[in-house]
Order: C-alpha cells, then sequence, then structure tokens
C-alpha cells in the first residue's frame, strides 16, 4: 500500500463559510473528533489530549477570518495544534491544562487493542515532544517532510533523520512488548 | 531510510490506538466564548502598548524614535508584562471554574469567569443567576503576625456565615486570606455554606491556593478585609 503525501486525503471534508461564526462552528464540529485523535497521540492520554484540542479551537476561532479563508482550515488547524502542544509542553502546562475542562472527565479509549495502544503510547512517550511530532504528523497525519519541516521550523534533514530513528525506536519496543506493527 | 511498509503499518497501529476514543462533547461553543475571550485580550494588550507610547509622551519624552531611546521597546515590555499578568488572572480562573464546576452541587448549572475580576464567577442556582466569590488574597503583615498561619499546610477557618442570601466559607492560609461566599443581593441563595467548605476539601483546590499565595494575583486586603461584596453586579 503506498502512502499518501497529500494532506487533503486524511482532511476532513468541510465546507466552509469563511470567516462567520457559524462557518466556524461547522468547522469545528466536523474536524474536532479527527484534531483530537491527533491530540492524542501528541499527548497519550484522553484528557490532556481534549483540552489541547479545546485550546486550538480557541485559537482558531482567534483568527478564523485568516484561517477560514486559507486553502486548508484543517492543516491550519493541526499547525495550531501542534505548536500548542509543543509550547505548552515547554512551559510544562500539562497539569494546567488538565484543569481546564468543561464538562466532564474524558473516558479513557475503549478496550480494543489494549496492548498496542498502552505500548505505543508508552513508546511514543519516550520520544522527545519534537520528535513525537514529527512522527505523529509524517506516519499519522500522513504530512510531507517538507510539511513537516515547514511546521516545524527545521529541515527536511532533520525530519528525515529524527522520523527514521523514532521509527526505528517503535519497532524495538513494540518487538521487546510481544507486538509488531504487523498485528493484525 | 523510511522504510514505506513500516510506515503504513505505523499508521495503522495508530488508527487503531485512537478508534476507541469515545466522541467528545460538542466543543465549538466554548471554542467561540474562549476565543473571543481571547480576541477581547488581544486588542485590549495593543490599546496597552498604545498607552504606554502615550504614558511616555506625556512624561515629557519625546515620542519620536531617537538614538539612545527605544519607544516601542519600553512599549512592548509594558504589553508583556501587562499580557503576562492578564493570562495567569484568565488561567486561574478556568482553573477555578473548572474546579467549582465539578465540585459544587449539580443545581449550580453555569460557572463563568467574570472578566477583569479575578476573584468573581457569574453562577447559576436553580436558574437564578448570582455572583460567586472565590479569593486568596494577601493579608496585611500584622495580620499574618496574629494568626501565626504563615507555615501552615492547611487551611484554618476563620468564619462559616450561612444567611439566607449570603453564604460564605473564609479560611486563613499562609500570608492569604481564603474566602468562598455566594452573595444574594437579596434574595436567598439556593446553597449551603457546607457546599462552599466541600470545595476546599479538595486537594486540586489546595493545590490552587498554594499557589495564589506563592504568587498572588489580587492586590492586599486593607486593615481589618473581611467579608465583603463582590465588585459585579447581577
Amino acid at each position: 500500500m503506498a502512502v499518501s503525501t497529500d494532506v487533503r486525503a486524511t482532511e476532513p471534508d468541510i465546507g466552509v463559510d469563511v470567516g462567520s461564526d457559524a462557518g466556524f462552528e461547522e468547522f469545528a464540529r466536523a474536524a474536532q473528533q479527527r484534531l483530537y485523535r491527533t491530540a492524542y497521540l501528541l499527548c497519550g492520554d484522553a484528557e490532556t489530549a481534549r483540552d489541547l484540542t479545546q485550546t486550538t479551537l480557541a485559537k482558531l476561532y482567534q483568527h478564523w477570518r485568516r484561517a477560514g479563508a486559507a486553502d486548508h482550515p484543517y492543516a491550519y488547524a493541526k499547525t495550531v495544534l501542534t505548536r500548542t502542544f509543543l509550547s505548552e509542553r515547554r512551559r510544562g502546562l500539562r497539569d494546567l491544562l488538565v484543569l481546564t475542562r468543561t464538562g466532564g472527565t474524558a473516558p479513557a479509549p475503549a478496550a480494543d487493542h489494549a496492548d498496542l495502544r498502552v505500548t505505543l503510547l508508552a513508546a511514543l512517550a519516550e520520544l522527545p515532544p519534537r520528535a513525537r511530532a514529527m512522527v505523529v504528523l509524517r506516519y499519522w497525519e500522513d504530512q510531507s517532510v517538507a510539511s513537516v519541516a515547514t511546521l516545524l521550523r527545521c529541515s527536511e534533514a532533520t525530519v528525515k533523520s529524527q522520523c527514521s530513528r523514532s521509527l526505528a525506536r517503535l519497532r524495538v519496543r513494540l518487538a521487546d512488548a510481544g507486538l509488531s506493527l504487523t498485528e493484525s | 531510510m523510511e522504510d514505506n511498509d513500516d510506515m503504513v503499518l505505523l499508521r495503522d497501529a495508530m488508527d487503531r490506538t485512537t478508534d476507541g476514543l469515545p466522541p467528545l462533547p460538542d466543543l465549538a461553543p466554548f471554542a467561540v466564548r474562549e476565543g473571543r475571550r481571547r480576541r477581547a485580550r488581544a486588542r485590549f494588550a495593543v490599546g496597552a502598548a498604545a498607552f504606554g507610547v502615550l504614558a511616555v509622551g506625556g512624561l515629557g519624552l519625546t515620542l519620536l524614535p531617537s538614538p539612545g531611546t527605544d519607544v516601542a521597546g519600553v512599549a512592548k515590555h509594558i504589553d508583556a508584562e501587562a499580557e503576562a499578568e492578564r493570562e495567569r488572572a484568565t488561567e486561574h480562573q478556568r482553573k477555578t471554574a473548572a474546579l467549582l464546576d465539578e465540585l459544587l452541587p449539580a443545581k449550580v448549572t453555569d460557572i463563568r469567569p467574570v472578566e477583569g475580576q479575578v476573584a468573581e464567577y457569574r453562577i447559576t442556582v436553580d436558574g437564578r443567576p448570582f455572583i460567586m466569590t472565590v479569593s486568596v488574597r494577601p493579608m496585611s503583615a500584622s495580620l499574618i503576625q496574629d494568626c501565626h498561619c504563615e507555615k501552615d499546610t492547611k487551611l484554618k477557618t476563620v468564619q462559616i456565615v450561612d444567611w439566607a442570601d449570603f453564604k460564605a466559607a473564609q479560611y486563613w492560609y499562609g500570608k492569604s486570606r481564603v474566602t468562598l461566599s455566594v452573595f444574594g443581593w437579596g434574595t436567598a441563595v439556593p446553597l449551603k455554606a457546607r457546599d462552599l467548605s466541600a470545595v476546599t476539601r479538595d486537594p486540586r483546590f489546595m493545590e490552587l491556593v498554594k499557589a495564589r499565595n506563592a504568587h498572588p494575583l489580587e492586590p492586599e486586603e486593607p486593615l481589618g478585609g473581611g467579608l465583603t461584596r463582590p465588585r459585579t453586579k447581577l
């Protein structure tokens, strides 16, 4: 199977009413679950992922005139999500984010694939935040090396080498746990 | 070099890992509310910067850039400090509101921080609006000496008030006076004082108190400061 490098292939199908509140709400509702999944892979727990998603959407609303007019608002949202994740990691705000929920506690994902989930998240947690973001953007979001480099403001060579190293580490960690990427 | 099969398989593993996540509630209303606050803060920051520049001018300094005078730098500094303080206050209010949302009885259906009043929240109880105060305010130096509570690790109860139209629980902690109160402005408050004191038993609330005791967001109280009415009117 070939890996698509076209970000639009993974973008939610959203018709954006540029600049309006209604357009934003429509976009937010269509995109939130996808952003949440990405946030979960970045943060490793459901509650922090939910808070990160909330913060991302709030920041997006703040700049909605520009974001809504972008060719790919979802790509814009992903950029905000990733940069928010990295900046808040730097500021050590994980605990702070945990307390900003507006609803009840987010339950953990269902027990399906529990071993794989625990091991994969533990393996991702061993990566430095930027490397983790690169892995999630490159392999989960199907972004090209150039896109990841632009988003994280680094060189393409850095993205390639970090992703390669991270992929090797993930492969070893999963194999150590008796799981392999080929598990069905 | 990246192994294409591994990439595909990793993506599949990530897919399966996130497949079981429960659907989120609708986050759009929160995002709009919080986004508006962010816009307002940004506009305020621009205004504060402009005020900083004008204030420098008012002090007899030239507004025109000249060698050795970095007016923009001064404005940026003022802006950054004010913005950092506002961010701290906003985050504190968000954390407190989230905690109150969780810890107050279910008949409290809405809790919103009052912008510009770090200790005040608009709450709805049984469908009626009230102003709630959650304050961690530095005490005067003489009172700190009197209460002998500077090194306390627990809240020391000062008073519990359970009047019909005013409920309050007040404590000392370290160098601060901690107050939770709901003022009814003549209307009966459908909460009990013990609902307020229950909040203080949560360790997360104590973390908030400790943080504000170490880094206050409110000004020092006047001498004899005690229970006061909220500044915000309904």
